[in-house]
């Protein structure tokens, strides 16, 4: 049996759903039906994965709460960090990426955490915290040449607390700030479906969705990895 | 490489970076003092130096408590002090001396980077050569932090300011509240009860950091034991069965100056003030014992807490193989790496976490209405402009006197009443010389047009004010679709009433009246 026209429209309208992170199948029966059919019909199945593997993007989990995708970074559908507002040069590249890892950290600390789906609250405190921590640690490390451009010192530099234009009017968060940075990567997050905001478990504080779970223990964390394992080699080789 | 013969020897010891280290600690004080000349009241000769040290002393006294210092608070006090300087200079001028310090003391010209200096290292390799290299220090003396239960940035001095510039001064919690209680018992004694209570509420709050200091480490312990696990080697035991004693020490002290307290309550001679003051601390030292007793269940149950999550995290399965790492495969690696190599993978593992994105298209229609739309006015939290005192103000658009006719008119009819009774009397009216009854009309027509729908007008509070003026601050306008048969207007007769009760009475009379009235024809 081959699949017909409409088949490959409903191939059509399950990738369409799944690309954006907070449809929920249980809120709409179109996408719930397609997903059951996705999990049941190998053909359909394959459409889709084949489709996606087109389009850079793969599969990574097709449970009840949707189908999460992961991208490749060369994908059309791949986010660009510098599309995130006030985000411009290498060091605010840099912090959203850190800052990322560092609340995976925070949250999955060892590779068993992973299969262990308990609900994750992180607020920015807490993370802020953490991270500076993390820093103190580094920076009490005895080392041999210090070069200061270790990534962490970029962090380290940022004021806990910082306000621009102190007295006039409310004072915001200035991107000079660790914790603008902490909630401005939280807040995308929510955006992207990865988190919620949860005000009544105290101030700033998140809750971490499946999604987060499922892309960073199935795709960011190995792939970072590995990526980072190539860079160490290359330095070895030359 | 020349043989130092003229230099001693101490340079190249390892000591010596150690003491120039402790010497850089005070440079920005002194070059902030250096700086002050530059401002304009440089030549007041006010002591800079005394004043950062003074800020970072204020900063320490309430370092860990639940008031610490704010910018603000520090700022005023260092301007008290300035004051006692030039008694006789404007206050504007302390206020800057303050900021100055306590900005320069926070590196606010560097948004509060870290001060860095470059310093010199000399060593001597094994033949006698000098080598030269620099090396960077980077500190901090005081931080901003956000106070979440105030809402307010709170200021904290750093571990290098504390050490180099106050000397040693170490903040131990247990010594601070035997001390507190020592104080409370010789108050009461002397029956000074104002400041007692003061000291009572001081206790109390430390007893609630107590608990969250130990919050923190359960937390950090079940979240991930090994970040914690030489904490819990070294110093932990020894702290909580330290803590343990003290808490058990402190509930027996705090019942027996609870007693103290009730003692003065029962006292048939105490003074009014005193025995309110006494039953206040009661209570406060009430719920300290309180706190302690729950900090105290706390505590002994830390070490079963910590043996739970060793067992829970040291002996559960070890996970998926293909499980990633993210502690010590990713974040600490990245945390390491120079910048220009952390950014890619740093941004890599953002831009896999974060999922898809699709892009937003441009909708060319979208983009030429939005194009054409017209600006949006601003928020109406910030103030206008104030241009008002530039020039002559605008004359009026309608003059004082056609204002005053047609309130006039409205106060003859009488409220509530049909618009076109309020235009019937404006016809019929004789006006004083210059004020047009067509004017009138249409002032009245307006005003109750704005009322009914008001429009946003740049002008929003000279409406506002026009409208009040002739039918009153509270006027409420309807309309019941009956059609105004005057000559020369048309559109619907309004009802005009003084407020919306008025407006409810009239429609309940007349719209069955009304009703009545259009059957009968």
């Amino acid at each position: 049996m081959t699949l017909s026209q409409r088949d490959l429209a409903d191939v059509g309208v399950l990738i369409g759903c799944a690309l954006r992170p907070k449809t929920r199948p249980g809120a709409e029966s179109d996408y719930r039906a397609l997903l059951g059919r996705y999990r049941a019909d190998v053909e359909f199945r394959n459409a889709v994965d084949s489709v996606l593997d087109g389009l850079d993007v793969r599969v990574l989990s097709d449970t009840d709460f949707g189908l999460v995708l992961g991208v490749r970074r060369e994908s059309v559908f791949a986010y660009r960090i510098s599309d995130l507002p006030n985000v411009s040069g290498v060091t605010d590249r840099l912090l959203v990426g850190l800052v990322s890892a560092g609340i995976a950290a925070y949250a999955y600390p060892t590779p068993a955490d992973f299969d262990d789906d308990r609900v994750r609250w992180v607020s920015v405190d807490e993370i802020e915290r953490f991270i500076r921590e993390v820093c103190e640690r580094f920076k009490r490390m005895p080392t041999d040449d210090e070069t200061l451009d270790e990534a962490w010192r970029s962090y380290d530099r940022l004021s806990p607390a910082y306000k621009a234009d102190k007295g006039k009017g409310k004072a915001r968060r200035s991107p000079a700030s660790s914790t603008y940075w902490v909630a401005h990567v939280l807040n995308w997050m929510v955006d992207q479906g990865l988190a919620r905001l949860v005000p009544n478990r105290g101030p700033e504080t998140f809750q971490l969705l499946e999604r987060f779970r499922i892309q960073a223990k199935e795709l960011a964390g190995n792939e970072t990895y590995d990526l980072l394992a190539t860079i160490r080699r290359d330095e070895v080789t030359s | 490489m020349s043989e130092p013969s003229t230099v001693g020897r101490a340079v190249f010891d390892e000591s010596f970076g150690g003491r120039v280290r402790a010497l850089l600690r005070a440079r920005p004080v002194a070059d902030a003092a250096d700086n002050a000349a530059r401002q304009t009241w440089g030549e007041q000769g006010y002591d800079v130096v005394t004043l950062a040290l003074t800020a970072i002393d204020t900063v320490i006294a309430r370092q860990g408590f639940d008031d610490e210092v704010t910018y603000d608070e520090a700022v005023a006090g260092l301007a008290a002090l300035a004051t006692n300087v030039h008694p006789q200079r404007s206050f504007d001028e302390h206020d800057a001396v303050a900021r100055y310090v306590v900005d320069a003391l926070l590196n606010r010209k560097e948004r509060e980077a870290p001060f860095s200096y470059q310093v010199s290292t000399f060593a001597r390799a094994d033949d006698g050569a000098v080598r030269h290299r620099y090396t960077t220090a980077e500190f901090r003396l005081l931080t901003e932090h956000e106070d979440h239960t105030r809402g307010v940035n709170v200021l904290r001095a750093s571990t290098d300011a504390i050490n180099a510039l106050v000397g040693g001064l170490e903040f131990d919690v247990e010594d601070e509240q035997a001390a507190i209680e020592l104080m409370l018992a010789r108050q009461l004694e002397r029956g000074a009860f104002g400041q007692a209570e003061k000291a009572a509420e001081r206790s109390r709050l430390l007893s609630v950091r107590y608990a969250d200091e130990l919050r923190t480490l359960l937390a950090d312990t079940t979240r991930d034991i090994r970040t914690v696990l030489t904490q819990w080697a070294e110093q932990v035991p020894e702290q909580l069965e330290r803590n343990r004693a003290h808490l058990e020490d402190r509930l027996a002290g705090e019942s027996k100056l609870l007693e103290h307290v009730r003692g003065a309550l029962d006292a048939t001679d105490t003074e009014p003030t005193v025995a309110t003051a006494a039953a206040r601390i009661a209570g406060l030292l009430e719920e300290c014992r309180q706190r302690h007793t729950e900090l105290h269940g706390k505590l002994v149950s830390a070490r079963t807490v910590f043996l739970d999550e060793q067992t829970r995290q040291s002996f559960r399965p070890v996970g998926g193989l293909r499980n990633p790492d993210i502690t010590d495969g990713v974040f600490l690696p990245l945390l390491s790496l120079p910048v220009d190599v952390a950014v890619d993978p740093a941004e890599t593992f953002a831009i896999l976490l974060a999922g898809t994105q699709v892009q937003p298209l441009v909708r060319f229609a979208d983009l030429v209405d939005d194009l054409l739309a017209p600006r949006r006015e601003p928020t109406p939290e910030e103030p206008p402009a104030p241009d008002d005192e530039l020039g002559d103000p605008d004359p009026p658009a309608v003059p004082p006197e056609v204002l005053e006719a047609a309130a006039r008119v409205v106060d003859g009819v009488g409220l509530p009443a049909r618009l076109s009774d309020l235009l019937l009397a404006a016809r019929t009216t004789d006006f004083p010389d210059g004020v047009d009854s067509a004017a009138v009309e249409r002032l009245i027509v307006l005003a109750v047009l704005w009322n009914y729908a008001p429009e946003t007008t740049e002008d929003l509070s000279t409406a506002v004010d026009a409208a009040a003026r002739v039918l009153g601050p509270t006027a409420a306008v309807d309309a019941d679709g009956a059609l105004i048969s005057m000559p020369g207007w048309s559109g619907d007769d309004l009802i005009v009433a003084q407020d919306e009760e008025a407006l409810a009475r009239w429609a309940e009379t007349y719209s069955v009246a009304a009703q009545r009235d259009r059957e009968a024809s």
